[in-house]
């Protein structure tokens, strides 16, 4: 059981902040697309079905007062519900090593080749293990901070970016059929990750979920939106080059004399991506105290960083590991077996149980 | 002897707490010559114990007190004429003790007393004890009359609009400072003692109709669980108020020198702790955005206020992150500068012999040096210092080629910035450091990963159940009319909340 | 124990500065302009850095050149690391000088190392040089060697003239990346022997130099992109004398209409314009339209100018620098689709040229020129 210790406002904004980081990092290589103007069309229909994803989550949580979905497993299912439990605990160290892979891609690519990946992921595992020992209620106070910082910085680029448009750059929508919308899609989907967080953290948070949720969905989808509206503008043709465009557009970004504003994009992206670490360190290690306790928990997170920081440098360094690492298919699948399927199994367990329960109440009546 | 007896209570309640100090409570004998034997042994022929025997009609009286304590002359005229011309005919020793007690004295303020540990206490006040053979009491009389530094504005702490007063050394003086500001009888002083050796006193001041009783217990625990022999300043206590396991920099503990600054925090629902013997008012629970503030804010026009505040969130990043910062990008990411000034800076960094993170480590420590030993010099060397630190070091060392010109210009912004909150200097100061090293180590990733986990360490802090870091985090919109902006004071006297109601809380305001 | 080990830890991690890629800054070649020129099929890269100056003193800035030949651009910078022992640094590089004949072999393979680099940006300024890219990075100017800096900040000014088409390398590689519109760069030259200066506009058939604008036909280009920003033009108007317009702002839209399998582009152009200069007979006066004269003089040269504009480019180069063929992408994706080849349909297209010009200010004798005054 877990009381309630956060609001739903600190709830989405670290949400918020651990989605926009893959927001940033968006390009047609990992969608492998042709087009990445048609997927402002992805952006509409994912918004609209990020909605439906929700459901089955939103719903299991507010099943029994404060029952997260690890607790929800063992309730309905008994002892068996521990493998629902690793499978969040799997799907979310998943999520570290994606995210610090596509991190340590970046700076081994188009930042700077010299510098050590190990140390860099151990620097930014330390940093992680540390806040995610914190707890929940110190990480969530430094997203308020941080999503302050990350707005700024973004509601920055793209201004700046916004006089250097040029409305030549947008093809026609869908020109070569609707292939690039549909990947789209599934990249969008795929990289939501945040959905199976909220299976964990909903319970946690005081407040108006629904509001959090549709707030949060407009906010990451909006601003996908925009993103893709500018980097296109802006670049045009030249995207295609590009393995991280949001960041070569930032670096054309300028007003005035304040130009070279690749410094903001590397600041919102390596506190983005401190955060999303550290939250999903701490979830994984959420589930671990689930079923070993409190100890194993606390000495969980270490462990999880440790096989993060090796399994990303392993994937940066073979194109063995980088294929299963970013193959989209098989992020689509966990994150729908996570959001969706598991949710979905425990709530119709859930029902048949009720319904039995009722059934032998009428009996005994 | 009231609180005396309260702290009994409480040993006998929570009988798990550390003894504070081993108290004497031995009685007195009613024999005047066993009390006086007692006493000059536990003084050990100490040359500041002063006892004067006399007699009045055939009984025995012995007047204790130390050298330098008492005033002379109040005693003179207000305790020792009207005992020695009073005519004690047919009364025994009690009789005559009560007599001069009820009767006899001019004095405000006396105090009987029955045990050796209060005598000690007393007469180290300043307190004159009259005892009387026959009798197992005696009575402290406050006669006080030592010296003390004179109330004058603390240097720490310079306010242009503010009160020009300060704290200092006796307790008593700084009640009455607190007191004369807030005329409430709700205003409460609590008194203590703390440290086994020194027996210092300690007073809590709050407002009882406004203070968390959560709080103030958590308060007095802490003050018990103090294990000090000694308890010479505010900085030897701050330490037990602190959360336990709390491994930060930044502390939460609240400090100041100026009554008007603590009143004001008292009226908030804080609680202000005087110790006997140093200036400085610990003030608890003290949160972050507490350094930014101060009273000169409240004091000007909002528009003023609300400039130098975002002043203080500017020096405060300039101080912490500039020569991290710099060292980074001119290291390791040379590109996010801009042309002119990279050039600047090459050839700055090329005619110097270290390596940028060294060197910049090296001035600091330089500056460091420098003004440790601007503190403890006497005012007449200060211009020597400042002569050595700005033309042989600051202009020669330059000139040498052994630093360069954009180095020393970040190490005096950043030193000029970090005087700009004085609260925070400390924490600035091994945080720049920090910053610099990890800078060096690991570039602008460095610094932004290290950021991330002193915020952390800010907002995982909390004390007496109360967020570190609100109202910023948890956010209350209310909370920035005194964050972001400072409002006219209309604005802030519509709504006056307690510390314990910020965001994030998870105590009660409880009537005390 | 842990104390002391902490200590250590924060000790040695100084020493660690070695490990993670860190150069002091006076040992990378700050880089700030990079010529290409191609000789007996090797390419022979010149490199204008700037040297940190190690004497102490307040020292402006220090360039020097250096020339390499290589199988590729980052064969032959590789080899500046072994004469000067410093490792160039591109991240502020301001300026790609293409030499004639690398142009004219296809620039897209020499773009790439731009493209790739991590250190490059996209806002580097191409430029092509008449014969030699080294000619112009080893010039000695009248105050010493002609800088990439100064030869940046030309091409800055001069394009608020908008008589040559800038472009970095964003532009170029868009164009070579889209197969629709064709690459347009500044060509620069050496005047008088000892300066540098933008002459015309080099064009190119996809990737292929094919010929250059002169500056009134680049002003048409710029007309039809709606990159107008400034510049002159001098007309010399009977009855009124030589009249200098000032343009101020121009915005342009272009449309594409296929009337019954005549392809037609409506080219529409709304220019504004201030008068600063008239070099007229002082004794001369007026009449009272002489500002919708004026008007329609400057019309018909823009127009005029656009008009040759798209003759010489796309009729006489082939060359579609006004993104003709995004438009029609745009505006008829169907009819796009079933294009075999857009170059034939350029040339084969129809051009409605129309301008509008409004005269906005004229300075301060304006009352003079007004032949009755009550």
């Amino acid at each position: 059981m877990t009381k309630r210790q956060i609001t739903v406002g600190q709830l989405f904004a670290t949400l918020f902040i651990s989605r926009m980081i893959t927001n940033i990092t968006y390009s047609s290589t990992i969608s492998s697309s042709n087009s990445i103007w048609d997927q402002i069309i992805s952006s509409g229909v994912a918004f609209i079905l990020t909605f439906f994803m929700i459901i089955p989550v939103y719903l299991i949580c507010n099943k029994r007062e404060s029952m997260n979905i690890a607790d929800m497993s063992y309730f309905l299912i008994g002892k068996i519900g521990i493998i629902f439990v690793f499978i969040y605990a799997v799907y979310y160290i998943f999520i570290c090593i994606y995210s610090l892979s596509l991190f340590n891609n970046f700076v081994t690519n188009v930042m700077d080749p010299n510098i050590s990946i190990i140390l860099m992921s151990i620097a930014v595992m330390i940093t992680a293990s540390y806040a995610a020992f914190k707890g929940i209620e110190a990480l969530v106070r430094a997203s308020g901070f941080i999503l302050f910082l990350i707005i700024l910085a973004g509601i920055f680029i793209i201004i700046s970016l916004f006089p250097q448009i040029n409305a030549l750059n947008y093809e026609p929508l869908m020109y070569d059929g609707n292939q690039d919308v549909v990947k789209g899609v599934i990249l969008m989907l795929s990289t939501t990750s945040c959905i199976p967080a909220m299976a964990m953290l909903i319970p946690l948070a005081k407040g108006k979920v629904k509001k959090g949720i549709v707030l949060w969905n407009v906010a990451i989808y909006a601003s996908i939106a925009v993103f893709i509206f500018a980097i296109v503008g802006t670049l045009g043709d030249y995207v295609k080059t590009q393995l991280f465009p949001v960041y070569t557009a930032s670096m054309i970004a300028g007003i005035g004399f304040l130009k070279n504003l690749d410094s903001l994009y590397l600041g919102i992206w390596t506190t983005g991506l401190f955060i999303k670490v550290s939250l999903f360190l701490l979830l994984f290690s959420m589930c671990i105290k689930r079923v070993f306790g409190d100890l194993a928990g606390r000495i969980s997170i270490f462990i999880g960083a440790f096989f993060v920081v090796v399994i990303s440098v392993l994937a940066n360094s073979t194109q063995y590991f980088n294929g299963y690492i970013y193959n989209i298919n098989f992020l689509f699948g966990f994150t729908l077996l996570t959001s969706i399927i598991i949710p979905l199994i425990l709530l119709i367990v859930d029902f048949i149980k009720s319904r039995r329960r009722k059934e032998s109440e009428k009996v005994k009546l | 002897m009231l609180n005396f007896i309260k702290n009994l209570v409480e040993l006998y309640e929570n009988p798990h707490n550390k003894t504070v100090y081993k108290r004497k409570v031995e009685k007195m004998s009613d024999s005047l010559e066993k009390n006086i034997i007692y006493i000059k042994k536990e003084f050990d022929g100490s040359a500041d114990l002063t006892i004067r025997q006399m007699k009045i009609n055939e009984t025995s009286m012995a007047i204790i007190t130390i050298e330098g304590m008492i005033n002379k002359q109040i005693f003179a005229n207000s305790v020792l004429t009207p005992i020695v011309n009073c005519d004690f005919i047919n009364k025994n020793s009690v009789e005559k003790y009560e007599y001069i007690r009820d009767h006899l004295l001019s004095t405000t303020e006396q105090v009987q007393v029955v045990t050796y540990d209060e005598v000690f206490s007393f007469i180290m006040s300043g307190f004159a004890v009259i005892a009387i053979d026959g009798c197992n009491c005696m009575l402290a009389i406050g006669v006080q009359g030592f010296n003390f530094r004179s109330v004058s504005e603390p240097t720490s702490e310079v306010m242009q609009r503010g009160s020009r007063e300060g704290f200092v050394e006796p307790l008593r003086i700084n009640m009455t400072l607190i007191r004369r500001r807030i005329k409430n009888p709700k205003l409460k002083f609590e008194m203590l003692k703390s440290g086994s050796v020194s027996n210092t006193d300690i007073c809590l001041c709050y407002l009882t109709d406004i203070v968390s009783g959560e709080i103030l217990q958590k308060i007095r625990s802490k003050l018990h669980k103090i294990d000090l022999g000694t308890i010479l300043a505010s900085g030897y206590v701050s330490p037990y108020l602190e959360e336990e396991n709390d491994i930060s920099f930044f502390s939460s503990v609240g400090m100041s020198e100026r009554p008007d600054t603590v009143c004001g925090k008292i009226a908030e629902g804080r609680v202000a702790i005087l110790i006997d013997g140093t200036p400085n008012v610990l003030i608890v629970p003290h949160l972050f955005i507490e350094n930014f503030q101060n009273m000169d804010d409240y004091t000007t026009r909002p528009y003023f206020a609300t400039l130098t505040r975002w002043l203080k969130y500017v020096a405060f990043f300039v101080a912490t992150l500039l020569p991290g910062i710099y060292v980074a990008t001119v290291t390791f990411n040379p590109e996010l500068l801009p042309r002119e000034l990279l050039v600047k800076i090459a050839n700055s960094v090329a005619s110097t012999p270290f390596p940028l993170v060294l060197e910049t480590l090296i001035i600091h420590f330089i500056y460091e040096i420098m003004r440790e030993a601007g503190l403890r010099l006497p005012k007449p060397l200060g211009h020597a210092v400042s002569i050595v630190g700005g033309l042989v070091i600051g202009d020669a060392a330059v000139s040498a080629g052994l630093i360069g010109a954009p180095t020393l210009m970040i190490v005096a912004l950043t030193a000029i910035s970090s005087y700009v909150i004085p609260n925070l200097y400390e924490p600035i100061a091994i945080l720049r450091f920090i910053f610099i090293i990890i800078g060096g180590i690991m570039g602008v990733w460095g610094i932004t990963l290290l950021f991330s986990i002193v915020l952390i360490n800010i907002c995982a802090k909390t004390n007496y159940g109360i967020p570190f870091s609100a109202p910023m985090s948890p956010f209350s919109a209310f909370g920035m009319r005194d964050v972001v902006v400072r409002m006219g004071w209309k604005t802030l006297a519509k709504k006056q909340n307690a510390v314990q109601t910020m965001p994030g809380s998870n105590i009660n305001v409880n009537k005390e | 124990m842990k104390k002391l080990s902490f200590s250590f830890i924060i000790v040695f991690s100084i020493l660690l500065s070695g490990c993670t890629g860190g150069k002091q800054l006076h040992e990378r070649l700050i880089v700030q302009g990079l010529g290409v020129d191609k000789e007996n099929n090797l390419y022979n890269v010149t490199v204008q850095f700037l040297t940190a100056d190690n004497s102490g003193e307040e020292m402006g800035e220090n360039y020097e050149t250096i020339s390499l030949k290589g199988d590729s651009i980052i064969d032959a910078i590789s080899k500046v690391s072994n004469i000067t022992g410093k490792e160039p640094m591109y991240s502020q590089n301001l300026i790609l000088i293409l030499g004639e004949e690398v142009a004219r072999d296809g620039i897209s393979k020499v773009i790439d190392f731009f493209i790739r680099h991590y250190e490059c940006r996209p806002t580097v300024t191409v430029f092509i040089a008449k014969e030699n890219a080294s000619k112009i990075l080893t010039l000695e100017g009248a105050n010493g060697i002609i800088t990439a800096d100064k030869i940046s900040e030309m091409s800055n000014a001069q394009r608020l003239n908008s008589n040559i088409i800038f472009s970095n390398v964003l532009d170029v590689v868009n164009c070579l990346y889209n197969n629709i519109s064709d690459p347009k760069i500044a060509c620069i030259n050496i005047d008088n022997g000892d300066l540098v200066i933008a002459d015309s506009t080099a064009v190119f058939n996809e990737d292929k130099l094919s010929g250059f604008l002169a500056e009134d036909l680049s002003r048409g280009v710029l007309l039809v992109s709606d990159s107008v920003l400034g510049g002159t033009e001098v007309i010399d108007i009977k009855g009124l004398g030589k009249v200098t317009f000032n343009l101020t702002d121009s915005k342009s839209k272009v449309n594409f209409q296929n009337n019954y399998g005549t392809p037609c582009f409506n080219i529409n152009v709304n220019v504004k314009s201030n008068i600063y200069e008239i070099n007229k007979d002082v004794n001369s006066l007026f009449s009272d339209n002489y500002i919708a004269t004026m008007e329609a003089e400057l019309k018909n040269r823009l127009e005029s100018l656009i008009y040759n504009a798209i003759r010489e480019s796309i009729f006489n180069y082939k060359s579609d620098v006004f993104n003709f063929g995004k438009i029609i992408k745009r505006d008829d994706k169907e009819f796009f689709k079933n294009i075999k080849s857009l170059k034939e349909v350029l040339m084969k297209s129809d051009y409605n040229i129309n301008v509008d010009v409004k005269v906005k200010k004229m300075g301060q004798e304006r009352i003079k020129l007004v032949q009755n005054i009550n």
